[in-house]
């Protein structure tokens, strides 16, 4: 699909507003950049630390990619077995939700001191915060297949297998891209998150280093550096439904 | 002397919705040939869906017997497989291509997919397709989406077809044409239909015989023949048996509903 450019060019023109009023108002104000720098600041010592940044970026980009997967399993996992068993359904919803509720602030130290320094803690971190919506996706999207296109299915023979792949399944795919959407947008911050409470390497831990020693310009840096790959993941989940379910933004388009 | 292709005997049906019943049915009983096509007519929501489920297998009854050819098909696990059935919306999967929509009953009985699409692919012409096996369902118009429908509930070659209110949500135009359209077909192939609808007109142009309901609880109010030869084009709305008809139905309708007509308590 070509985007024109006049589609993002208001949220250019926001940012370089909002950028020109900081640097302008850093300027006049004389403010120390300890506490806060000029925006062309933090992009040139960004760029001089470009090296150690990219080095810190790598550790957070694996974890969050190790957590979402296993997100992605366990979530769909879940979801057939709920929608496949009302037993299961009684049994793992409440326990679901209860895992909302969990302060990540309170278990993250919980599992570095259970699984170490290693990658596995900052993985689980990501893990618990992605899964909720995953799941709900794919567990709403089973339960908005139409009982008249369950009985149509019935009434070709289809067995219960046959129904969920050929009609709930595929049914269920814009509700799962939904929570998967959603959930990436958690998956990086989870993973910074972890890394602030014990690790060698990786975004989270950079910006605590950073923070130690008042380099305010490069926590700054790592900020930027972390909303970029937020974004780009977010394009990436959407241009990956866009490929998988075409039918779906062709049909949503025309009713318009 | 050889059974009719289909016959229902005492459907009984209520639904029991909390603490509230609703009787639907109340001892529904109708029958068909091989090759002959009867309409069901009733007021909105008298319960002609629910015996259509019911007939089809898809759902159960309180009482009563479905026979096919003779045979006792209810709660038997091949009681789907004497009916194709043509549901009240068009349920085309937006997923699916056209062709794979109407391919979808072949595909589930495990027929090769080469097959399945020469099967289906034969019939396209005929239902105004052509051209159209490839694209996407959005890009079909009312009157195609319900055609492809149908394409995909005959060619499963079944011995029963059950259309619910085929033309229902359409224009009156396209419904016009797609009447005479199914009227033409339905003898060119010599199918054994049921068919669901409101539309009094519609009945007496397609069917041999027409069920009239009464409101619910439903049960047969009067069975009404039409004794035109088929397949039948619009000109036959001057007859003078389609006109003795046409009263006919309307004085089941009228007689079966003691209360207002709109009081039935059916919504769509
Ligand atoms: N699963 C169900 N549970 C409870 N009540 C039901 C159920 N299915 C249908 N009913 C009720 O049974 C009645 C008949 O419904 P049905 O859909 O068979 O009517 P219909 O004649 O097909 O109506 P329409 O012409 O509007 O399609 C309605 O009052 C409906 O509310
Ligand atoms: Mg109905």
């Amino acid at each position: 699909m070509i985007r024109p450019i006049g589609r993002v060019l208001p949220a250019l023109l926001l940012a370089a507003a909002i950028l020109a009023a900081w640097e302008a108002y850093t300027r006049a104000s004389g403010i120390r950049p300890q506490v806060l720098p000029p925006p062309s600041r933090v992009l040139l010592e960004g760029w001089a630390f470009r090296g150690l940044i990219w080095s810190h970026t790598l550790p957070t980009l694996g974890e969050t990619a190790i957590g979402f997967s296993l997100a992605i399993v366990l979530g769909t996992a879940a979801a057939v077995a709920i929608d496949f068993s009302r037993a299961v359904r009684r049994a793992l919803y409440p326990a679901l939700v209860a895992s909302q509720a969990i302060p990540v602030v309170a278990v993250a130290p919980l599992l570095v001191l259970w699984f170490g320094f290693g990658i596995a803690p900052k993985a689980l971190v990501v893990a618990l915060v992605t899964f909720f919506p995953i799941t709900v996706g794919w567990v709403d999207g089973f339960a908005s297949t139409e009982r008249a296109a369950s009985n149509l299915l019935r009434s070709m023979g289809a067995s219960r297998w046959q129904v969920f792949r050929l009609v709930r399944l595929p049914g269920a795919l814009p509700s799962f891209f939904s929570g998967l959407r959603i959930a990436i947008t958690y998956a990086v911050i989870g993973a910074i998150f972890a890394e602030y409470v014990g690790a060698k390497r990786g975004l989270g831990i950079f910006m605590q280093l950073q923070q130690n020693s008042f380099r305010t310009d490069l926590v700054i840096a790592a900020v930027v550096v972390t909303a970029a790959i937020s974004v780009a993941l977010f394009l990436a989940t959407s241009a990956l439904e866009r490929a998988v379910i075409p039918w779906h933004h062709a049909s949503r388009e025309t009713e318009r | 002397m050889t059974p009719p292709r289909l016959l229902v005997r005492g459907i009984h049906k209520r639904f029991v919705d909390g603490d509230r019943t609703i009787e639907v049915l109340r001892d529904v009983a109708l029958e068909a040939g091989a090759g002959e096509f009867v309409s069901v007519i009733g007021p909105s929501g008298c319960g002609k869906s629910t015996l259509f489920n019911i007939i089809a297998g898809l759902e159960d009854a309180g009482a009563g017997a479905v026979h096919v050819d003779g045979d006792l098909v209810t709660g038997r696990a091949a009681h789907t497989e004497a009916f194709a059935y043509m549901p009240q919306q068009d349920l085309l999967f937006p997923w699916r291509r056209v062709m794979d929509n109407t391919t979808l009953g072949l595909e589930i009985r495990g027929v090769p997919r080469a097959a399945a699409r020469a099967r289906a692919g034969a019939l396209f012409a005929r239902f105004g397709l052509a051209g159209f096996e490839e694209a996407y369902p959005y890009t079909l118009s009312g009157g195609m989406r319900q055609r492809a429908a149908l394409l995909r509930t005959v060619v499963q070659e079944r011995p029963i077809l059950l259309l619910d209110e085929p033309f229902g949500a359409l224009d009156a135009l396209t419904r016009m044409e797609l009447q005479e359209w199914l009227a033409a077909v339905s003898s060119e192939f010599g199918w054994t239909v049921l068919l669901v609808t409101h539309d009094v007109r519609e009945a007496l142009l397609l069917s041999d015989r027409i069920v009239v309901l009464t409101p619910r609880p439903a049960s047969v109010a009067a069975t009404i023949a039409v004794p035109l030869p088929r397949p039948r084009a619009l000109e036959v709305l001057a007859d003078r048996a389609f006109i003795e008809a046409e009263t006919g139905v309307l004085r089941a309708l009228r007689a079966g509903s003691a209360v207002p007509v709109d009081g039935s308590g059916g919504g769509r």
